[in-house]
């Protein structure tokens, strides 16, 4: 049998009961151990629900909360919708703009056929402790093994995939020097430049993607600057501290790097663009592959205990995460980076590499020298 | 009212108290402060004109949660990481899911100092965004139904039935912890 009291018990037990019908229920309490089971076991779920610990303000707290309050800006969430629609379009299409004159005066100079994001789609999956190179850096990981994969994979062929690191292209379509003198050479780099272009503009529209989720406001180095509806941050720091749940450091703008990367006489190329995202869930992890067409397989990960660092290179700079320290609530991840060597990079694919290490609350990027 | 609370007091007597709640609503320390700052933020702007109608922690209360669940509402538009689900505020008396699949849990370390904490924090997270609320607002705030009906602005006879319903479902989920 249900008692009719026992909807009332937890109402008794948060003493919201009116004074009769208080005095109802503790007379029926008297003689229905029924009820009595219930409320012991109401009260004990109220004790384990209350007994949660109360969390301390995290350090700093204070002063990020002042910070915002003073910029004014955004939460990591609200932000990417900070622009209107329009201004967002506006944005997109003079960053694509920019980052077309930049592949086609690149392209024109030079046609290198090496690249490593292809490669990066053949790899298998790694144990996720082992997980270092998911897009092996031909400057840092060997040319030769980058090399050997993109062949495998007959990505250097594929229309509009990247090419394989220095892989010697016999097809006719394809060129197989930076030099083009040939008739069917500079068709071939016409025909590869149009892909690059196409290319380059779907990566635009990633990268943009991915920026909408950037926690910029946690960057103590850096306040965020919404210039043209493109946001960077405006410092380049060596060493960034990030945060939030899915966060990135960006040290400048992709679209800022040089196009004269071929032509030996223009002046050296601005400081690079390095980011470094923290990724805590699986829905994060497809996300952010989703974002930024990142091909390696999908590591397996306890998110409840571990996450996923990952630095991202340039097109010009390789990326290798040299060590990651974790603490109980903060984790460094030292990373090098380096110039890619010439003819590694055919400037639309990015090099990255990632690492499973245990969950930690702020995780700093720290470039070595 | 308000003009006796300095920004500093308000700060002092209540940031903690609105960490803590973002991170039950949460159920993660980042997106807890980054809830917690929307909220605090929101308040000190609107502070001077708070004419003291309910308590000054129930109409911060009311602000935190009511930052959240914007933010529910605009990642479920958005789709984004489809952290939350999509049947998020409907209506009461419909079937709702659980706001956070099991596997979403992101619990950080450190959030809870034992095991049973960090079952009833994925227990808790397991919750409907509103029945999440209820309870929390009423078993670690202490809230009374008048306050939650006045921070979740409810009427005070849901606020009993979702209080109902998800205690139901946290002594299902929490079976073999709770004492028979």
């Amino acid at each position: 049998m249900i008692c009719s009291i026992k909807a009332l018990l937890g109402d008794y037990l948060d003493r919201e009961l009116h004074p009769d019908e208080k005095k109802r229920v503790e007379s029926h309490l008297g003689e229905c151990s029924g009820c009595r089971a219930e409320l012991d076991e109401l009260k004990s779920l109220s004790n384990m629900i209350g007994g949660l610990p109360q969390a301390s303000l995290p350090s700093g707290f204070m002063t990020r909360l002042e910070r915002r309050r003073v910029s004014g800006a955004p939460s990591r969430q609200a932000r990417p919708w900070r622009l209107p629609v329009g201004a967002r379009t506006v944005a997109f299409a003079a960053a694509s703009l920019l980052v077309t004159l930049v592949v086609y005066d690149r392209a024109k100079v030079m046609l290198s056929p090496g690249m490593i994001a292809g490669a990066a789609s053949a790899l298998p999956e790694i144990p996720e402790d082992q997980l270092r190179l998911s897009t092996p850096s031909p400057a840092l990981s060997g040319l030769k093994s980058a090399r050997a994969v993109a062949k495998n994979a007959k990505l250097a062929r594929a229309p509009g995939a990247p090419l394989g690191v220095d892989e010697p292209v016999s097809d006719a379509k394809a060129p197989a020097k930076t030099d083009l003198q040939s008739d069917s050479a500079q068709a071939a780099q016409a025909e590869l430049t149009n892909e690059r272009l196409q290319a380059d503009l779907r990566r635009q529209e990633r990268l943009m993607g991915v920026r909408g989720i950037v926690a910029p406001d946690r960057h103590p180095m850096g306040e965020m600057a919404v210039a043209g509806g493109v946001e960077q941050l405006a410092a380049a720091p060596s060493a960034a501290q990030v945060g939030g749940q899915m966060s990135m450091l960006l040290q400048a703008a992709p679209a800022s790097v040089s196009a004269g990367r071929g032509a030996a006489m223009e002046p050296p190329a601005p400081a690079p663009s390095v980011q470094g995202v923290v990724v805590r869930s699986e829905t994060q992890r497809q996300a952010l592959w989703s974002a930024r067409g990142m091909k390696a397989a999908a590591p397996t990960v306890d998110w409840s205990k571990r996450m996923l660092v990952v630095v991202f290179g340039t097109s010009e700079l390789a990326v290798e995460i040299d060590a990651v320290t974790s603490g109980s609530k903060t984790a460094v991840v030292k990373y090098r980076q380096m110039p890619l060597p010439p003819g590694a990079d055919d400037g639309r694919a990015v090099p990255y590499q990632f690492r499973a290490v245990p969950r930690a609350d702020d995780v700093s990027f720290e470039k070595l020298p | 009212m308000s003009e006796n609370v300095s920004e500093r007091e308000f700060l002092d007597k209540h940031a903690g108290l609105v960490y803590n709640l973002a991170l039950r609503l949460v159920g993660n320390a980042t997106d807890a402060e980054d809830l917690a700052q929307d909220a605090l933020i929101r308040a000190l702007k609107a502070l001077p004109n708070f004419r003291g109608e309910s308590s000054l922690s129930t109409w911060v209360y009311r602000i935190t949660v009511n930052t959240w669940k914007n933010r529910v509402r605009s990642e479920k538009r958005r789709g984004l990481w489809k952290m939350v689900s999509l049947n998020l505020f409907r209506g009461e008396d419909e079937d709702e899911e659980p706001a956070f699949k099991s596997d979403d849990k992101a619990l950080d370390a450190g959030l809870q100092t034992s095991e049973a904490g960090s079952v009833v924090q994925k227990a808790l997270m397991e919750l409907d965004a509103e029945s999440r609320a209820v309870i929390v607002l009423r078993e670690i705030q202490g809230q009374s139904y008048q306050e939650i009906a006045a921070a979740l602005d409810l009427p005070e006879g849901t606020v009993k039935s979702r209080l109902s319903r998800a205690r139901e479902a946290l002594k299902e989920r929490l079976q073999k912890y709770v004492a028979s």
